[in-house]
């Protein structure tokens, strides 16, 4: 299994240089450049997003990648997509499971299938980030006192 | 008018008038890459973007440190026990507690 995850983090930047050319226009990538850092910096939250394939098991793939997805697991919230497959998976940490419980990540992937299947990945995935961090609301230490 | 005027006339010009518009139609949706649509192969590598770092360094070399995970793995052990996303052993631990799942 680990032969067929690889791994390909990296943050959007625009002068890519792969050998095959990413799957979305520069705006696009814009688009989910600036939905995964504004929501990761707005919530505290790590935001990390995957497209591609994962294996027969998606959700067992979809943990292993959120184990591997760097920085604290707990707090990283991996939105993974396998288009050929058809499936979303969104992972959540420990600590980000406090802040975004399942039924919230359910309404998420709701409306992101829902784009999905329309054949818009781009405003899926935009929206369904924009939701989550709207659910999660800011880190503690950001909240006003009352 | 001769055979020859009568059929660029008739026959050319419109087509020449028709294929134009043709061209002007298609250009747009050629220059665009192919969209996806449920169903079709994807036919893309797996990508896996993550958000930039705080500060806004954009392709800078605090990035690069960044993720190398050597350094940060040791970081890791080190100083965190509990967001440490491996075992004993060295395989990685669950590290999921919860989420969802949806198809299209």
């Amino acid at each position: 299994m680990a032969t067929e995850l690889e791994d390909t983090r990296e943050p959007i930047v625009d002068d890519q240089e792969g050998a095959q050319a990413p799957p979305f226009s520069p705006a696009e990538l814009a688009r989910l450049d600036e939905a995964l850092t504004m929501s990761s910096r707005e919530t505290g939250l790590r935001f990390t997003l995957y497209i591609g394939e994962l294996p027969t098991d998606t959700r067992a793939g979809a943990e292993e990648l959120h184990a591997r997805s760097g920085g604290d697991a707990a707090e990283s919230v991996l939105v993974a997509l396998a288009p050929d497959q058809r499936v979303l998976e969104i992972v959540t940490g420990s600590a980000a499971a406090r802040r975004l419980p399942d039924r919230a990540c359910a309404l998420a992937v709701l409306t992101m299938t829902g784009r999905f299947g329309a054949g818009d990945l781009v405003g899926g995935i935009v929206n369904g980030l924009r939701q989550l961090s709207d659910q999660a609301g800011h880190p503690a230490a950001n909240r006003p006192r009352h | 008018m001769t055979v020859v005027e009568t059929l660029l006339v008739f026959v050319v010009a419109p087509l020449a008038v028709v294929l134009l518009a043709y061209g002007l139609v298609l250009l747009p949706a050629l220059k665009e890459r192919a969209r996806y649509k449920p169903g079709t192969p994807w036919g893309h590598a797996a990508v896996w973007y993550e958000p930039h770092p705080e500060g806004g360094a954009h392709g800078g070399g605090h990035e690069e440190v960044e993720h190398t995970t050597g350094a940060q793995a040791a970081a890791l052990t080190i100083g965190e026990t509990a967001g440490h996303p491996r075992d004993t052993v060295g395989n990685p631990r669950r590290t999921a507690s919860g989420g969802a799942r949806g198809t299209w």
